[in-house]
């Protein structure tokens, strides 16, 4: 087994530049995270109903679509799955989109967290589960310009084009090449090089060297494991006071610090609200005397780094370093390496109570709830947990069958393994609904440590994380 | 951070635009509420109307070139365009446009012969080669024989503008004429198939390539000429057209290597990126052109920039006439040539553009 070693190119790199003498005001060194425990950090308590009102009904992303525009183009309300606890025009609008004022009185239609964050199972919206059937494979730019159509001069024209403006910024870095993984790193970082970092004000032209076009693949998170744990991010890069980070979403609009600081404020219950959060129970039945097996070897075999469950649950919060988890490596060390963010982040006004600090290594996460939030690994690459615990069972080409039908035996979305990636797929269509494991970022090797069990080993971990 | 239902303002992309606000100012008994001034249908509306009738895509066309009127329909329109010339050389331009639009989802039953659930618009442009473009339009309701449409064989009529299909649909005869210009044109049109038009707010077909014969009436002369035209129709719960915070340049370009029919949004204000779809006539695959304004972009730009991808030179279009007609909608259109190049024209209707 390796050793725990610090990953020291970001910081090398810095000291270098510094003895070298190449240039009259060298920036700090920027500090990377080391594998290993993750530091705790005392969280702000917050008033979770408060939280949930504010998540659901605001906007702490303060620019979109005027509502006039919008109820043009769609003149009934939403239909899909609803929440409770909507107020006044939020409850005429999806689930994803918030209904907020800006400062000229004009009434926009906003994006909220529950875009990302909300998915659907057997029917039924969840919050906190991440949205696994996302798509952000398309430019939206299209669409927004040509909501321009329906919006009316003055101050909805003028919101109208603060938002397109604000999105057609970020774009071209959050086109994802695979229907279902999430941009959001990337275009956060896209955010930040238009943004001064002290005073959050808007710079039309890039203030950073801009981050690559194709954003790596992401898995969304489940929400109900953030109050296990001690750092956000799967690189264990979200440290200290969790707050800072949650609002990022917020850098497209919010360019005053007072906004900022009103916003820090509603998300302090909103995280409260977030911790509050338990994963849903598993809807079928369970072999009981299966799962109890399945505990014995899960507390064996990975509750080493995952923890363990119940009245008595315990939660190590390692970082595993690349070497030892050996899953692709890119998300983790195109963080580690992305310094100028890093320095942006931890000398803006998020930076204050937060640090960005991302190692190279892999969060071991908590796997409550876990069977629900399939693509596994931080890539969603892997489609389910058997395949996850059988290394020889993981597809290099694979896609979603229609209809997101849940397989109970292998603990996934019933998917279709094909024999060719993307390369040769003449309907672009097509294309972006497969999933190519021989992309960069998208490799599915890695965590291999299911191989060594047995298939009746493996097949009791499955019953015993449906208990999770 | 898009919303995937965000694609569906294309559906409306053109509900308020600067035509239907022409309408506005046509009286509506059957819409009006008691006390309510009679020219007050606003443009929000006959949106919500124009949603109570069928989806376009619900009509089923009699053929792929249907000229046929479709009365369910919240709009309708036939476009005719072309360039011809006389035994001299002396080129023209012309358009002749119907267009229907629904007042109401149904004809309420009133007392009054001129009860219409209807009205109408035609236009007439006559564009004379380095002079100046003449053009009318005329409003009328549907109803007391004023305007209307007919199907098998097809026609559409405002007063007595007209166009008139044969049974087979291949000959079409234009004829409208004002005080001191018309048309009296024959349109044959050719074997190949129309290019389908799908859009979320409209359905319809286009197609160059039509022969033209007949004679044009300018200043007081009757002019045989012959060339070539291009029509296209279209239905739905919209027409095309800018509104909002974006203009729309609509441009057919007719030249040697086929035809291509684009739109082009852009924002009035300027800034964003413009939005260009063209489709290729007859090969769908052909490559996409790409459309340049050649003057002021944000101040109703009437020459343009046409480039193909790897190909070193642009093609320069360029109305045939010094000025264009002033029409009732501010909208601009023109007949375009191609500059260095006698083999192109095409056609460029533009729609929502900031006032210089």
């Amino acid at each position: 087994m390796n050793s725990y070693v610090r990953y020291p190119v970001a910081a090398v790199s810095a000291w270098l530049f510094v003895l070298a003498g190449c240039g009259p005001s060298p920036e700090p060194p920027v500090t990377v995270g080391v594998p290993g425990q993750l530091p705790a950090a005392v969280q702000r308590t917050g008033d979770p109903a408060r939280g949930y009102e504010i998540l659901v009904n605001r906007g702490y992303v303060s620019c979109g679509l005027p509502y006039e525009a919008y109820r043009a183009a769609v003149p009934d309300p939403a239909d899909g799955p609803q929440l409770p606890g909507r107020i006044g025009r939020n409850a005429d609008l999806p689930h994803d989109l918030n209904s907020t004022t800006n400062a000229d009185g004009v009434e926009l239609v906003v994006s909220n967290c529950l875009a990302c964050h909300g998915g659907t199972f057997n029917g039924e919206l969840v919050v906190g589960l991440g949205n696994a059937f996302a798509d952000f494979t398309s430019n939206p730019m299209a669409a927004i310009e040509r909501a321009g159509l329906l919006v009316a001069d003055g101050a909805p024209a003028e919101a109208w084009q603060r938002w397109a403006d604000r999105i057609a910024a970020i774009a071209p870095y959050m086109v994802t090449d695979t229907v279902g993984v999430n941009p959001a790193p990337n275009l956060t970082m896209a955010l930040m090089m238009h943004r001064d970092p002290a005073s959050l004000r808007w710079h039309v032209k890039p203030q950073l060297e801009p981050p690559p076009r194709a954003p790596l693949p992401t898995a969304v998170p489940p929400w109900w494991r953030m109050h296990k744990k001690h750092a956000m991010f799967y690189h264990g890069g979200g440290q200290g006071d969790h707050v800072p980070f949650m609002m990022l979403k917020s850098l497209v609009c919010t360019d005053e610090l007072e906004e900022a600081r009103r916003i820090d404020e509603w998300f302090t219950d909103v995280r409260a609200f977030i911790a509050t959060l338990e994963p849903p129970a598993w809807p079928h039945d369970v072999e009981a005397a299966l799962a109890a097996q399945g505990r014995v070897v899960f507390e064996a075999n990975c509750a080493a780094c995952h923890g363990s469950y119940g009245d008595d649950w315990t939660y190590p919060n390692l970082l595993v370093p690349l070497e030892q988890v050996g899953t692709d490596p890119a998300y983790a060390l195109q963080a580690v390496e992305a310094e100028r963010f890093i320095r942006w982040f931890n000398g803006s006004f998020y930076g204050r109570s937060a640090q960005a600090r991302p190692g190279p290594g892999y969060v071991a996460p908590p796997l409550d709830g876990v069977w629900a939030t399939a693509p596994y690994l931080h890539n969603d690459s892997v489609p389910s947990i058997a395949a996850l615990l059988d290394s020889s069972r993981r597809p290099a080409y694979w896609r979603h069958l229609p209809g997101r039908e849940y397989d109970t035996e292998t603990l996934g979305w019933r998917h279709e393994i094909l024999e060719h990636g993307k390369d040769g797929v003449a309907d672009a269509a097509v294309a972006r609904t497969i999933y190519d494991t021989t992309r960069h970022g998208y490799g599915n090797g890695g965590h291999t440590f299911g191989d060594a069990l047995s298939e009746r080993e493996r097949r009791a971990v499955i019953e015993y994380l449906k208990t999770l | 951070m898009l919303k995937r239902r965000l694609v569906l303002l294309l559906a409306l992309a053109v509900a308020v635009a600067g035509l239907l606000l022409a309408y506005l100012r046509v009286t509506d008994e059957t819409a009006r509420k008691p006390g309510e001034a009679p020219l007050a249908l606003a443009a929000a509306e006959l949106a919500a109307l124009s949603a109570t009738f069928p989806a376009p895509g619900d009509v089923s066309p009699q053929t792929p070139g249907d000229l046929a009127a479709h009365p369910g329909q919240f709009t309708e329109s036939w476009l005719f365009a072309g360039r011809v010339e006389d035994g001299a050389g002396r080129r023209f331009g012309f358009q002749l446009v119907f267009d229907r639009l629904a007042l109401a989802s149904e004809l309420r039953a009133r007392d009054s012969a001129w009860a219409a659930r209807d009205v109408w618009r035609a236009l007439l442009i006559v564009e004379p080669a380095d002079g100046p473009a003449r053009g009318a339009e005329r409003l009328a309701r549907g109803a007391l024989g004023l305007a209307g449409a007919e199907s098998g064989p097809a026609r559409a009529w405002v007063e007595d503008w007209s166009f008139t299909a044969d049974a087979s649909g291949r000959e079409i005869q234009l004829e409208a004429s004002d005080t001191r210009f018309g048309v009296r044109l024959q349109l044959a049109r050719p074997d190949a198939a129309p290019a389908l038009i799908e859009s979320a707010g409209y359905r319809g077909h286009w197609q160059p390539a039509l022969e033209v014969s007949g004679r044009v009436q300018f200043d007081g002369r009757d002019i045989e000429v012959t060339g070539s035209a291009m029509l296209e129709r279209l239905w739905g719960r919209a027409q095309p057209a800018g509104s909002g915070q974006l203009a729309l340049a609509r441009l057919w370009l007719m030249h040697d290597g086929g035809a291509v029919r684009c739109e082009y949004l852009q924002r009035r204000a300027g800034g964003g990126t413009p939005l260009q779809e063209c489709s290729a006539y007859p090969d769908s695959t052909a490559p996409e052109p790409r459309l340049a304004p050649a003057t002021d972009a944000l101040r109703w730009p009437m020459q343009w920039n046409v480039g193909w991808a790897g190909a070193r030179d642009e093609l320069r279009l360029a109305p045939l006439s010094h000025t264009h007609a002033p029409l009732l909608d501010s909208s601009r259109r023109a007949v375009l040539v191609g500059k260095g190049d006698a083999s192109a024209w095409g056609l460029l209707v533009l729609s929502n553009f900031s006032s210089p």
